[in-house]
Order: C-alpha cells, then sequence, then structure tokens
C-alpha cells in the first residue's frame, strides 16, 4: 500500500502488521469506530460474505 | 442466517455471566478479521447456565460436536457436569467455554476484561492485552494474523513511536 509523505511515522508492530500484508487503513477506519459501530460493521460484513458465499454456491449448483 | 449481535443481545437480556473472548473481541477492539462464531468463558454455575439456556430457549440450540446434535436440555442437578458448551443455534454458533489458553478460568477471565456498552446493554469482552495473550497461547495462523494486528492497535493506542 502507498504511504502517503503527511503519515506520520507508525511504531514496530504497526509496520510488522503492514509488511505481513494487512490493510492498516481498514484497522485505522476501525479504530475511529466505537466497539458497538465495530459490532454493526462486522455483522454487515459476515452478512455480505455469506450472501456472496451462497450465491456463488447457487451458481454452481 | 448468523446474527450474532442478536445472539450476544440475547446473552445479555439475560443476565449471563460471561466474558466474550476470540475473534469476536478481537473484532470489538479493531480487528478486521470476519468470525462466524461467538466464544465466550462463561461462570458454568448450574444458575448461570440455566440462564444461558433461557436465553436460547426458542433458538433451536444443539450440541454441536456429536454427530446426531441432540438439543441443549440442561437440568439444574446435571448443569455442572460440563466443561465446555459447542452449541449451534438459530443465531449461529456458540462456544463457551470454562476456561481459555494463557488466561484462566472465567475468575481470571472476568479479572481481565473490560466492560463495553452495546444498544443491548452492557457486555464485559477480554482486554486487549489478555486477547493477545490468550492468541499467542492458541498460536493458530488465524490467531497469528489476529496477534498482529492487535500489537499494532496495543502501539497505536499507546500513542507509539
Amino acid at each position: 500500500m502507498a504511504k502517503r509523505k503527511d503519515q506520520p511515522a507508525k511504531g514496530p508492530a504497526w509496520r510488522a502488521a503492514e509488511d505481513y500484508g494487512i490493510d492498516m487503513s481498514l484497522i485505522e477506519s476501525n479504530l475511529r469506530k466505537t466497539p458497538a459501530e465495530r459490532v454493526r460493521a462486522h455483522s454487515r460484513a459476515l452478512a455480505t460474505a455469506l450472501a456472496l458465499r451462497e450465491a456463488m454456491k447457487k451458481r454452481n449448483a | 442466517m448468523p446474527d450474532l449481535d442478536n445472539l450476544i443481545a440475547r446473552l445479555i437480556q439475560n443476565e449471563v455471566d460471561l466474558v466474550v473472548v476470540g475473534g469476536f473481541a478481537a473484532t470489538t477492539h479493531g480487528v478486521t478479521l470476519v468470525t462466524q462464531d461467538v466464544d465466550v468463558c462463561c461462570d458454568f454455575s448450574p444458575d448461570n447456565l440455566m440462564r444461558l439456556q433461557a436465553a436460547l430457549s426458542d433458538l433451536h440450540p444443539v450440541h454441536r460436536m456429536p454427530p446426531a446434535r441432540p438439543p441443549l436440555e440442561l437440568a439444574p442437578e446435571s448443569a455442572g457436569d460440563f466443561k465446555n458448551l459447542y452449541l449451534d443455534t438459530d443465531y449461529g454458533q456458540l462456544d463457551c467455554l470454562s476456561s481459555i489458553d494463557g488466561i484462566g478460568d472465567f475468575e481470571q477471565a472476568r479479572q481481565h476484561s473490560i466492560e463495553i456498552t452495546l444498544p443491548e446493554g452492557t457486555c464485559r469482552i477480554l482486554s486487549l492485552d489478555a486477547l493477545i495473550r490468550s492468541k499467542e497461547a492458541m498460536n493458530r495462523p488465524r490467531d497469528r494474523e489476529a496477534v498482529l494486528q492487535l500489537k499494532a492497535i496495543r502501539e497505536q493506542l499507546d500513542g507509539q513511536p
């Protein structure tokens, strides 16, 4: 992921996760949410993933 | 279709004494991984397990590990026989554990938990540092990725570097 010039320096754990390939912008976005908002966002992501899986199952049936 | 929010809400509304652990706890701390079940460390006293059963009563709870998937039918006199409960419900899978790796039993999990507020009420989840310890102790590939994220979150919250 390209880094913006104005991004503050991050610590070793942050860089390790980034080097592993984790999209850290998603974590930054999560950290701006309250725990309740994170739970809701997770539910929407899970519902979407399961709907897509179901659609693929039907397509392959 | 899993409805993990409402599964948690049921437990809160029925005052089940528990600490949310595992992937769902990681989600509430900001981890991006999606999980399909809820893991809780709970008080395995008969009273608490009966509250758990009441919370799930209309969600067709079954023990999901035995092939026959028998229904959850706890009685106060036999509720104390269980160490863990691996359940499937209409709202999704719920694993109830009497202890967790790297932390210990329910009382220890409770000591290392924080309270969060959800629309349905307050709920205890394993603290960020305890969750890191627990996931490091389990050390499955998925846990290792979660640990990377959790440690980055810890560092960010600490304001490092």
